[in-house]
């Protein structure tokens, strides 16, 4: 769950947005439960219609190219795409070399910093440290 | 646990984007079927007691409940004093001691300021 403002962009941004992390499940060919439930967390976050849904679904069988996803994404979905994408790849634990080649990809598209991805890989180190603290303080008390 | 939630969202008299993007967000990692989140987005509209649904979770299921229960209540930038009312009154039922809810709310703070570390100026 993160507070953020992907929920205020345009929709078509959104969609945009969840194409993107839908190419990400399958850049490595292996779809996890921790991406599936991470990638359907963001998909709940990004509130689309339900037909948007379906298609962003569809879309997890039959990936667009990248380019394709990176098209409709402005400034603002493209860096949250890209935060949320690295959140995608280390949810099962590991960025492969797969993974990592498509982050540094879109982070030249956008224009970003060339050390956005490392940034962006430590702030989710972090989250997971905070995450743990959760299930640390759910099993102290159990 | 969905309609608790629900319920805490509610609880200042209106769910608010920040709120309802939450609760789609903790429907889609419990990935929930379609038909049970379409059950619960009609909840939304006319937002159900807590105590009964709380009653029917298992107690070692209370704490996680709890911290979902603050998040939800935090997201839109501020705890309301109808959702820590709802909050402590929660944790009073379910039978755990006010420091849970107290370190619930620090585990909360952490996270919405970890979050909030990458922002668009970052990268």
């Amino acid at each position: 769950m993160l507070p953020d403002t992907l929920h205020k962009l345009p929709q078509a941004e959104r969609f945009a947005y969840a194409k993107l992390l839908a190419f990400m499940t399958r850049v490595d060919d292996e779809l996890t439960i921790d991406e599936m439930a991470m990638f359907e967390q963001r998909l709940g976050t990004a509130l689309l219609s339900p037909n948007q849904r379906k298609e962003i679904r569809a879309a997890l069988k039959s990936p667009p190219s990248l380019q394709e996803c990176l098209e409709g994404l402005g400034p603002e979905a493209g860096r949250l795409a890209l935060r949320d994408s690295v959140l995608m790849a280390a949810a099962d634990g590991n960025v492969d070399d797969d993974e990592r080649a498509i982050l540094d990809e879109i982070t030249v598209h956008l224009g970003l910093r060339h050390d956005a991805v490392d940034q962006l890989l430590a702030w989710t180190e972090r989250g997971f440290a905070w995450m743990n603290e959760g299930f640390a303080l759910l099993n102290e008390l159990a | 646990m969905l309609e608790v939630l629900i319920a805490v969202a509610a609880a200042d008299g209106a769910v608010v984007a920040e709120e309802a993007a939450c609760l789609e967000a903790i429907m889609g990692a419990a990935m929930l079927h379609p038909e049970a989140r379409n059950a619960l987005r009609n909840q939304l509209l006319e937002p159900p007691a807590w105590a009964g649904p709380l009653a029917s979770i298992a107690p070692e299921h209370h704490v996680l409940l709890l911290h979902l229960a603050a998040y939800v209540a935090a997201v839109d930038g501020a705890y309301d004093d109808d959702e820590v009312d709802l909050l402590k009154s929660m944790c009073s039922d379910a039978g755990l001691e006010p420091s849970v809810l107290n370190a619930t709310f620090q585990w909360v703070e952490d996270g919405l300021m970890w979050a909030a570390g990458v922002g668009g100026q970052a990268v």
